[in-house]
């Protein structure tokens, strides 16, 4: 990706309706792997790749799906955008509108639109060959003649018309500096809403005769062959009962996919990780330089690393359910029943996404036509059970949930896991309950989504697209855990020079014991701040931690109670078994149990509600372009949370005796 | 003529006009595809009843929701 390229002779932008193959077209162009997906909008970021056609370099750009001239969703301005700010500039510029063939009435007002506005333009009749299966012939020449600019016909999947395409891109770049248009898009878009709709509805007539006059081959209403498949589909995935039920389905096998498939891989990292840093610990003979390497790069690194099988999973059959048009299917049949709740389906794409990772569920809201729900999306995607949260799940569970202990036959502790799933879902709707009495409320807007033909996945693209969306996460997202992790070592690591409860002053080559480091005091500090939730000071430097990211609160309780890892490497289990027997077995100064059932539901309720991951904050504070959403979002989550850990903190103690 | 949301199963319309309240709501319409003169056929209610799929000219499915159904006048295609 080389979007900052210094020189580039001129930039083609490749536009147009979502699902017309433009990625695919992008891929085949620039020779790089590009999203595609069914799903209205799913080319969330700028894609840019490079081209020498005729010497010269061209920077070829992968716009955002465009529905309409307005900038509707975060999505369409964002090409908007890009194509007036490049217009601007002193270079070669040409939009490159990929039109999907078969339905090309639909895209061709928006191509003829912009022409008319002065916008240089070349139409790319795209996935010809779908077209020919079905029966149509269009007459490029006769479009061209009539439309008055360029019309090349292609498809992505076969490279068909490639050539044409080079050759109409090396035509922009020998017709030079590119003109401005009488009014820019942005202009007209704030000037004047109901005039650009209507000078849209003429280029709308103008394209139903200029289409009919090109395309032989079909009557108007007459039936697409690959529409038929579709349609006997729908009856299935739509049906009133066993639409729901496959709905259930699809969806239980993501989770336990997620889950189950990305378990081992997620072990072998981990396993790597703590032999890469034991071998650093035995070779490096300084011990700080040993424990910064070992407990602070390798394990910052690790504790990014670790998410991304489930990350790559996710977005693997996310990737999957879109791309053969499903998923634009299931958020219909979820739409009626989120009404209440001030959501609609709209919502279910960001929300899904959420179960396995806030950070991509936030970065899918960029599809939400209003902006309210959207924000709204954004604050309450966090409350999904993401799987940063299962290690301390696991944790809590295992030591102080009886594995023995049966309900109707069930396993108390899994019927609890469900049951934190479950408790999700029901602060999601409770959090969506509010902000329906907030500013927040959205506007009661009617949805009109577009179902795409189902279609078989293209795999390998598919795999390639995983691969750069984990890239993405590992160096974007990555960077903030993997900075705060070496802040947290630091913290836990000095002073070198502390007071031992002799009341001598040390001064130490070795790290401090926790309680005397820079993060003991700071646990201590705030202490009283966690104590009516029924947490001490050991707790409280995990919840600390735990902002990091939240799994690291097992690793901050594990420093603190001085695990030997030794002792857990036989283990099969997700948490160190001596952690669970310390957090069970703990005791104060007066030989009581330190920690009870009352204090894990108080933690597993604070872990449901509260933003503990500084890499949420940061996505929240990019996608929506400031200070206010994000302290708002940390703000309610963390209260949220301390109100409900400190009810079930004091219930549970009340009820227990 | 009726609107939209009053169209029977499998009987082919027409869209005479997109009554919608604004010009944000009718470019979004058009957008996706509902054009005057359109032939559009109600293909069944989503399982829980909203939105309703529909076939336009024959080459497209669109879901769309009571709202914005009950704003598009549509008359019967006379074979």
């Amino acid at each position: 990706m080389s979007a900052s390229a210094p020189s580039y002779h001129a930039t083609i932008a490749l536009a147009g309706r979502p699902n017309t193959g433009k990625s695919t077209l992008f891929n085949a162009l620039t020779g790089r792997n590009q999203r595609i997906g069914n799903f209205a909008g799913s080319t969330v970021e700028k894609a840019s790749g490079s081209r020498v056609v005729n010497g010269c370099t061209v920077e070829i750009v992968d716009l955002p799906g465009t529905t309409t001239p307005l900038p509707i969703t975060t999505d369409q301005k964002i090409a908007m955008d890009f194509i007036d700010r490049e217009i601007a500039k002193d270079q070669t510029f040409c939009i490159f509108w990929v039109a999907e063939a078969s339905t090309l009435e639909l895209d061709l007002p928006f191509a003829l639109f912009f022409h008319r506005l002065g916008y240089p333009i070349t139409l790319i009749v795209n996935m010809i060959d779908e077209a020919e299966k079905n029966g149509l012939a269009i007459d490029c020449a006769r479009l061209e003649k009539d439309l008055g600019f360029r019309v090349v016909a292609s498809s992505g999947k076969t490279k068909r018309g490639m050539h044409d395409i080079l050759h109409a891109i090396a035509t922009s770049i020998k017709a030079g500096q590119t003109t401005m248009p009488v009014e820019t898009i942005s202009a007209l878009a704030l000037r004047d809403e109901a005039h650009l709709c209507l000078t849209h509805s003429e280029a709308l007539t103008d394209a139903h005769t200029i289409v009919q006059n090109a395309t032989r081959g079909r009557t108007r209403g007459a039936l697409l062959p690959i529409m038929k498949t579709s349609l006997a589909l729908d009856r299935f995935f739509l049906h009133p009962v066993l639409g729901p039920i496959l709905f259930l389905v699809i969806m239980a096998g993501l989770f336990q996919a997620i889950f189950t498939w990305a378990a081992p891989l997620t072990d072998g990292i981990e396993w790597v990780m703590a032999t890469l840093a034991s071998a650093v610990k035995s070779h490096l003979t300084n011990p700080l330089l040993s424990s910064l390497v070992a407990d602070g790069l390798i394990a910052g690194l690790s504790a990014v690393l670790v998410f991304v099988p489930q990350i790559g999973m996710l977005f693997f059959l996310i990737g999957l359910l879109e791309k053969t048009g499903y998923l634009p299917r299931a958020a219909t049949l979820v739409d009626r029943l989120m009404r209440p709740f001030g959501l609609d389906g709209t919502v279910f794409i960001p929300l899904l996404s959420s179960f396995a990772c806030a950070i991509p569920g936030i970065m899918a809201t960029r599809t939400i036509t209003s902006n309210k729900r959207r924000l709204a999306t954004i604050l309450i995607a966090p409350l999904m059970t993401c799987s940063a949260r299962l290690p301390v799940y696991t944790l809590l569970i295992s030591a102080f949930v009886s594995s023995e202990a049966r309900l109707l036959g069930l396993s108390v502790q899994g019927l609890t896991m469900v049951g934190m799933y479950a408790l999700a879902i029901v602060f999601a709707i409770l959090v969506a309950l509010v902000i329906k009495l907030t500013p927040l409320r959205s506007e009661k807007t009617g949805q009109c989504v577009m179902l795409p033909p189902f279609r078989l996945p293209n795999l390998k693209e598919l795999a390639h697209f995983t691969l750069q969306r984990c890239a993405v996460f590992v160096f974007k997202a990555g960077k903030v855990i993997f900075v705060l992790s070496i802040l947290l070592w630091i913290l836990a690591s000095f002073p070198r020079v502390y007071t031992t409860p002799t009341n001598m002053s040390l001064v130490n080559s070795e790290p401090p014991p926790i309680e005397a480091s820079y993060l003991g005091h700071i646990g201590k500090a705030v202490e009283p701040a966690f104590a009516p939730l029924g947490y001490d000071w050991r707790l409280s430097v995990g919840l600390m931690t735990a902002f990091a990211a939240r799994e690291v609160f097992v690793s901050t309780l594990g420093t603190i109670f001085a695990i030997d890892n030794s002792d857990n490497s036989d283990s099969d289990e997700d948490v160190p078994q001596s952690l669970v027997t310390h957090l069970q077995t703990a005791t104060d100064e007066t030989g009581s149990p330190l920690y009870s059932l009352a204090t894990a539901v108080s933690l597993l309720l604070f872990f449901a509600i509260a933003l503990q991951c500084m890499s949420t904050v940061a996505i929240t504070y990019r996608e929506t372009g400031g200070i206010k959403w994000p302290a708002i979002q940390l703000a309610y989550l963390w209260t949220f949370a301390y109100v409900a850990a400190f009810l079930g903190y004091r219930m549970t103690l009340w009820f227990i005796f | 003529m009726i609107s939209l949301s009053s169209t029977v199963l499998n009987t082919q319309y027409r869209i005479v006009e997109l009554a919608l309240p604004n010009a944000r709501e009718r470019l979004h319409a058009i957008a996706m595809g509902l054009h005057p003169n359109s032939v559009i056929q109600k293909i069944r209610p989503t399982p829980f009843g909203d939105p309703v799929e529909y076939l336009i000219d024959g080459e497209r499915l669109l879901a769309i929701d009571h709202a914005v159904s009950a704003h598009i006048v549509v008359e019967e295609v006379i074979p």
